[in-house]
């Protein structure tokens, strides 16, 4: 086994929480997005879209975790999941905010 | 981040395996064990080796007075279930302070069975696989959720990174080098399994989706949890009033909720709240006829004994969600589909095993060429992490039969020390596997036979209900299997012990071991 | 009695599908039939058995046990039959040569 230099240790460190923490951030919010946009758009029920949502939730997160390990450049992981995290979470509480004051 | 998708791939395979295969295995090995923890409750509590009753099922009524003590000491909550065909006893149960206290009641006459000093399987080793009972800040239960995870991106992984695929779809070369035979059993068991692996993971991550994705709900519902649960499942939120109330009758609620679904059987009674005057009795029903975990359950009011709403029947999203929960928790009546469970479960086992070991051989031959010690460490992890709970495990059921009802030592009640007797074999395993490079793989299998020889031999003594008399009754089939099981793991530990050794001697250099994990 | 029945018909109709999957893979018909290969007439007929033969398990185990057991069932039997022929090719790969001599003629 090569010896690993303090760069490539940093460098599999930040992929680690990029892929792992970042990609459940974004499935996360995906799935609080989803979670108030289906009541409001379609006829389903709140309660039965909070089960769909956090159901696929597992499968998204499961996609983001295979790409986070497969994108080759760090920086564009980082910018592409905090955009994802940002506009769903950021969706989502946005949109409560709108139907709790209607 | 490697140059290559494929080769991203397989770093990722490969370090998800090392750092989480022993995990993996654990969780594995303890769900394989799961699938038959009535049995195996049967097996460690010879006292609830009861034939169903053919009469008419107890009075819930005549079970007052303990209903009475759980309501004296301020219990949250007082419960029965009812005996099934698994499980022929009562279970009830209520807290004391933080302590939770189980009683088993014989179903015939309603006579407290002793207390059977132990967790067994359904209280030790079922938990065990899904929160590894750590429970501080729920610790436990997210780390299997991350390696249920991690074992869903394996199996993609996996796939992706195996060249042939197809090719060597039925491939199993026996006769090569123990590298090749160790990476084709790896292959075939991933492969072959790979539906039942891949969908025990999900299922299982399923079960528990308000607590690994909770963002919808929180932001849906305000982070209201039980306005949630209320929504989704139809549950009461338990409200106290802080003074005494009556309770009505036990029976007529029962016959009440029964006849709500049809006479259907009824799966557990649960008061929220005992003594309480606003007290909530839920009634849940028993369906072992359909693959999904039905919560249908009946509230009424605890004083008055009102119906005060029940739920039958699923919307559409949240049957999905039973029906997958139900297809991992398997408590239906499907005997065939169990054991082929149990047998799958085996071969994730092998599955996993077989990739650690890979790893392990593939890694020796570089280490050893450039000098690095670090391997020794890693062969102790990986046979503690394999034999070596195997081991403890089977300890566990040989402690079991060993010490007389209402043991203690140094403070620790009986069920303790067998938990004690588990963690301690469980490290000293490690400690072997450190101190004995080369001879720790054979030796280990050898403890396997033995305590698993021990373990059948010592349910003989202790019980009398040998094999010979175990399968002449129905209702002790369950300690048949127990038994018929054991002794097949000791029979595969003690064939594996000898190629083992034969290998080594035909090996001049370093000892290589191969690996065909097959227990029960 | 019938449940018997069908439960044995599901795994063997997985057994045997594979089987012939298996076969229709010229390393494993090479091992079995004395060192000559798979007609190449006998590949396709071979796939079409197979696969009939894993489908029918699937209708079997619905037969048997309803959509939501049946399903069930018939996912986790495929990897049991899957498994059994890899075992039998292995350790006692002469309990597959009828089926060779079956599909021979073909050429």
């Amino acid at each position: 086994m090569r010896r690993i230099s303090a760069m490539q240790g940093v460098s599999v460190a930040v992929r680690l929480v990029a892929a792992i923490g970042g990609g459940y951030a974004v499935a996360a919010g995906l799935a609080a997005l989803a979670a108030v946009v289906l009541p409001a758009t379609t006829d389903l029920p709140r309660s039965e879209a909070v089960v769909l949502a956090s159901m696929l939730a597992f499968l998204v997160y499961l996609a983001l975790l295979i790409w986070g390990f497969a994108e080759q450049h760090l920086s564009r992981l980082w910018v592409i999941f905090a955009t994802a995290a940002l506009a769903s979470w950021g969706g989502a509480w946005g949109l409560v905010r709108l139907t709790a004051g209607n | 981040m490697e140059p290559t998708f494929r080769a991203s791939m397989n770093w990722l395979h490969t370090w998800a395996g090392v750092v989480l295969g022993g995990l993996l295995f654990a969780i594995f090995w303890m769900g394989t064990l799961a699938v038959f923890d009535r049995e195996i409750d049967r097996w460690m509590m010879p006292m609830t080796r009861l034939e169903m009753p053919a009469g008419a099922p107890i009075s819930i009524d005549s079970l007052r007075p303990s209903h009475e003590v759980a309501a004296a000491a301020r219990s949250p909550n007082w419960g029965i279930i009812f005996p099934t065909e698994r499980e022929p006893t009562l279970r009830m149960s209520w807290r004391e302070g933080s302590s939770l206290v189980q009683r088993f009641i014989e179903p015939a006459t309603g006579a407290v069975l002793p207390d059977p000093g132990t967790w067994a399987g359904t209280r030790f080793l079922y938990p065990f696989h899904y929160m590894l009972h750590i429970r501080v800040q729920d610790v436990g239960i997210w780390l299997v959720g991350l390696a249920a995870m991690a074992m869903m991106a394996l199996c993609v992984s996996g796939v992706i990174i195996h060249r042939k695929i197809f090719t060597d779809f039925f491939t199993f070369r026996v006769a090569r080098k123990p590298r090749r035979l160790i990476l084709d059993l790896h292959n075939m068991t991933g492969v072959l399994g790979l539906p039942f692996h891949f969908l025990i993971s999900l299922s299982g991550l399923v079960i528990f989706f308000s607590l690994y994705f909770p963002s919808s709900w929180q932001v849906a519902y305000n982070g209201d949890r039980q306005a949630f649960f209320d929504d989704a499942y139809g549950t009461h939120r338990p409200q106290k009033a802080g003074e005494p109330g009556g309770m009505a009758s036990f029976d007529a609620m029962a016959a009440e909720a029964r006849g709500l679904w049809d006479g259907a059987t009824l799966r557990y009674f649960f008061v929220r709240n005992p003594g309480d005057a606003r007290s909530i009795v839920q009634i849940g029903r028993l369906d072992q006829g359909i693959v999904s975990s039905t919560y249908d359950a009946a509230y009424f009011d605890g004083p008055t004994g009102k119906l005060i709403s029940y739920r039958s029947g699923t919307p559409p999203v949240m049957s999905i969600q039973r029906f997958i929960s139900g297809l991992h928790l398997i408590q239906f009546r499907h005997w065939a589909l169990r054991w082929v469970y149990f047998g799958l479960g085996l071969v994730g086992c092998v599955m996993i095993a077989t990739g650690y070991l890979f790893w392990l051989e593939s890694r020796r031959k570089k280490h050893a060429q450039l000098g690095l010690g670090g391997a020794r460490i890693v062969e102790g992890l990986t046979i503690g992490s394999v034999t070596g709970i195997v081991i403890a495990t089977l300890s566990f059921f040989a402690v079991n039969r060993s010490l007389p009802l209402g043991a203690t030592f140094l403070g620790e009640d009986r069920a303790a020390l067998e938990i004690w007797t588990f963690y301690l074999v469980w490290l000293a395993t490690f400690a072997h596997a450190w101190l004995r490079p080369g001879r720790a793989w054979i030796e280990q299998c050898w403890a396997v036979v033995a305590f698993a020889v021990a373990a059948v031999v010592l349910n003989w003594i202790t019980t009398g209900d040998h094999l010979a008399r175990s399968l002449a009754h129905r209702h002790l089939w369950a300690i048949a299997g127990m038994d018929l099981l054991l002794l097949v793991a000791a029979a595969m530990a003690a064939l594996t012990a000898l190629k083992l050794r034969r290998r080594q001697a035909t090996r001049a250099a370093v000892p290589a071991p191969l690996a065909e994990k097959q227990h029960a | 009695m019938r449940d018997g029945v069908l439960l044995l018909a599901v795994l063997a109709a997985c057994y045997l599908g594979f089987a012939m999957l298996a076969l229709s893979q010229d390393r494993h018909w090479y091992h079995l039939d004395w060192r000559r290969h798979c007609p190449l007439r006998a590949i396709l007929p071979l796939r079409m058995a197979g696969y009939g033969l894993l489908f029918a398990a699937l209708v079997l185990a619905l037969v048997r046990d309803g959509p939501g057991f049946g399903a069930l069932l018939w996912a986790t039997m495929i990897s049991i039959g899957a498994l059994a022929v890899v075992c039998t090719l292995t350790w006692w790969p002469s309990w597959l040569r009828p089926l060779v001599r079956l599909f021979q003629h073909l050429d």
